[in-house]
């Protein structure tokens, strides 16, 4: 299994993810690409100290960016939506 | 709104102030609300940050202006109505958001003292001594004459008082010479005391071309290290003897001193002139002084803590500086910061008073500092240091710098209004022409104020 500590790669701090907090308790996170929603919830679960109820996650492409005539594309990544069953997690105060 | 008065002191007095919830909650909300909107966030469109991050992000920066801003929108007009009249700022502490919504804070403030103005008028003051005798006026002439004698060598008479004598001298620590103890051709002023007076003693009935020697016993605390707590042998050898030849007191000498004197006579006058000139500013110093410690002793009264405090670190401040000036520091000069204050203490207390005093006196005398007593100032100043009235004028912009400058003023103009109430009791009666009285009184308030535009100068 990879490190917990590559698991979540940090908060994923939008209006959106804003939103999904406040409404449903759900946490938004950037994960490592490879991880599967059962290492997402470990992870989330030892460090944060909280009980999970579901992990939905959503690959997210990167996006094509130009300097000039070039072309480039910024890293896939994926998102996971963690819905809490107990607790709740603070980035602003956590970080 | 809450107000608690608490009396620390006979002045010191304790607010504590509560403001109800609604009002603190609208002055939040109003500065989260402004906050939101030029925020620009990572993540949220600029100004689509929610509140609710907002606040958990800028919540202590946000309370910490709002407080402020509380305290200085509800202190005055709650001071206002207190029963004392405030004379210093106030020392804000446990500036707290409680947890109904309310906030409260603390405000120690010094009251002005109350107390009622006992006699000023007419205060009977000995005039201080201004009078020039003719012997301060020999003894000037004296010294004069004693700064141009000429030195002549004398070779057949042995070294008395008052003669100059070249001398040659090494010192020996255990037979062995010393490297740093030793001159050559060294002028001593025989019974003036500038060396060490044992060796000039010495000195005394030798004559030229002898050779002495004698042993010095320096003590542990001597302050030169070479020498401290050494047995010093010293071999002194007389040069030469010179004596000093003083000029007649004549004509011949007035003229040698300066030549715009053409008789002792007018040098006599000229230095009585001087002499009498510096007394009377001594005087008028001894005579404020005098005024002032009158209004002391009839006015007593506590002052506030706070503002002794301030005069006092100013006066240790003062004190820092002149030493540093020199080259030296308080540890240095082994001087402890509580014994300094312990010792200014008294000073710190009189002046806080004796400002007090000046200042209700001007209140009841309607006395104020006016435009052209501040231009009057300002030209003697410019006199002073020889610049223009509107470069002076340059340095008093800054209405932080012209306050204690106007204060200034204002205290010897009141200091003036009293030295004219006063009744003067003469010691020993000597006219004062009016007219030298005001220059002298002009010239000390410009080295007053000079002082001041020193400062600001630096």
């Amino acid at each position: 299994m990879k490190n917990m500590y590559s698991v979540l790669q940090g908060p994923c701090l939008t209006e959106k993810a804003n939103l999904q907090q406040e409404m449903g308790n759900k946490v938004v996170f950037k994960v490592h690409p490879d991880a599967n929603k059962i290492e997402i919830r470990k992870a989330v679960e030892s460090m944060f100290k909280v009980k999970v109820r579901d992990v939905k996650t959503v690959s997210m492409p990167g996006k094509q960016k130009r300097v000039g005539k070039h072309f480039g594309r910024t890293q896939d990544w994926k998102k996971a939506y963690v819905t809490l069953a107990e607790g709740e997690i603070n980035f602003v105060d956590e970080l | 709104m809450d107000v608690k008065v608490e009396e620390l002191s006979t002045l010191t007095r304790k607010v504590t102030i509560t403001i109800p919830a609604e009002e603190v909650q609208g002055r939040l909300d109003e500065a989260y609300a402004k906050l939101q909107k030029e925020s620009k966030m990572k993540g949220f469109r600029k100004g689509k940050v929610p509140r609710s991050v907002i606040v958990k992000s800028y919540r202590a920066q946000v309370q910490g202006e709002v407080g402020e801003k509380l305290v200085q929108d509800t202190y005055f007009d709650i001071i206002e109505k207190q029963d004392f009249d405030p004379v210093v700022h106030p020392e804000i502490t446990d500036a707290t958001f409680n947890d109904d919504g309310s906030f409260t804070y603390v405000a120690q403030v010094d009251a002005r003292p109350v107390f009622e103005l006992n006699t000023y008028k007419g205060l009977e003051v000995e005039r201080p001594d201004n009078t020039v005798t003719d012997g301060a006026v020999d003894y000037e002439l004296a010294a004069m004459r004693r700064q141009m004698a000429v030195l002549k060598s004398v070779e057949d008479r042995p070294v008395a008082e008052g003669d100059v004598v070249v001398v040659d001298y090494q010192g020996y620590h255990k037979d062995r010479a010393m490297k740093q103890v030793k001159s050559e051709d060294l002028s001593v002023d025989v019974g003036s005391g500038q060396l060490d007076a044992e060796f000039e003693k010495k000195l005394v009935g030798m004559k030229q071309g002898e050779e002495a020697s004698y042993e010095v016993d320096f003590p542990e605390s001597h302050p030169n290290p070479l020498l401290a707590g050494r047995k010093v042998n010293f071999k002194v050898l007389v040069k030469d003897v010179k004596e000093r030849v003083l000029a007649e007191l004549d004509d011949e000498f007035a003229k040698d001193v300066n030549e715009q004197f053409t008789t002792l006579d007018e040098l006599k006058n000229a230095i009585r002139e001087r002499l009498q000139k510096d007394k009377e500013t001594a005087a008028e110093g001894d005579l404020n002084d005098r005024i002032m410690k009158k209004l002391l002793e009839n006015h007593q009264f506590e002052v506030p803590e706070r503002l002794v405090r301030f005069e006092l670190d100013e006066i240790i401040k003062n004190t820092q500086e002149r030493l540093e000036k020199n080259g030296m520091s308080l540890e240095a000069a082994g001087i402890s910061r509580e014994d300094l204050e312990k010792t200014n203490r008294p000073f710190a207390v009189q002046r806080v008073t004796g400002d007090f005093i000046l200042k209700k006196i001007a209140e009841v005398e309607d006395i104020k500092v006016k435009d052209e007593d501040l231009e009057r100032t300002f030209k003697r100043i410019g006199d002073q240091y020889n610049m223009p009235v509107s470069r002076v004028k340059e340095f008093f912009q800054n209405r932080d710098d012209l306050l204690p400058l106007m204060n200034e003023v204002l205290n010897e103009k009141i200091l003036n209004f009293l030295k004219q109430e006063a009744k003067l009791i003469d010691p020993a009666p000597k006219a004062e022409q009016p007219a030298e009285e005001t220059a002298d009184q002009q010239d000390q308030q410009a080295a007053a104020t000079s002082e001041e535009a020193k400062s600001t100068e630096e």
